[in-house]
């Protein structure tokens, strides 16, 4: 059974007016303190970067004097066929890294320039990989697995 | 993981990356500017 009530509105058009003003004056609060939330986590973001930027400036760390490069495979792929194939006393890696310190010490232009060293990087995520299977496979004790990896 | 060794032994032993260190800040910012050096007939 369906009961339908229709009740007249009791209101007045001025209680009407200060319903919409309050809410009007809510909604105003609402968006101060959403505007004011957002500025303060983006000044502390930045502040944040700001400290970071100048922690880093007072710290004197290795990386200040060191440069990073992105080598072509073909560079020590060609180098390599230049060496002799009997020479087994030094690691091609080695002269490779003897050779490139000669070659950026005699390019640069500055009257003093040493090098300390030079790192190389190496593209071998998936031997990586393979380790870590490697070593779940030891962890859980599976010397099967571990032969065939 | 010997199958790898055994393909790509080459590539394993192939550097891509390569950090140079250096003693004197000039050395460093002369590096920085230049920016390209030669190796052989390449360029990097």
């Amino acid at each position: 059974m369906l009961l339908f009530a229709q009740v007249a509105c009791t209101q007045t058009v001025d209680t009407l007016v200060e319903k919409n003003q309050w809410a009007l004056v809510n909604a105003c609060i609402g968006l101060f303190m959403m505007v004011a939330f957002t500025s303060t986590v983006r000044k502390m973001l930045h502040e944040d970067k700001l400290n970071d930027r100048l922690l880093d400036l007072k710290l004197v760390t290795v990386d200040d004097y060191t440069t990073q490069t992105q080598l072509d495979p073909k560079i020590y792929a060609d180098f390599k066929k230049t060496l002799p194939h009997d020479d087994s006393t030094v690691a091609p890696i080695m002269a490779f890294k003897t050779k490139m310190i000669e070659m950026i010490t005699s390019q640069l232009h500055t009257d003093k320039s040493e090098i300390v060293d030079i790192h190389f990087g190496f593209n071998n995520s998936r031997m990586l990989n393979k380790l870590e299977q490697r070593a779940e496979a030891l962890k859980s004790a599976d010397f099967q697995k571990v032969v065939c990896i | 993981m010997k199958d790898i060794k055994d393909k790509h032994l080459d590539e394993l032993n192939t550097p891509n990356y390569m950090w140079v260190t250096f003693k004197n800040d000039s050395a460093v910012l002369a590096a920085r500017e230049q920016k390209t050096f030669h190796f052989d007939q390449h360029t990097f």
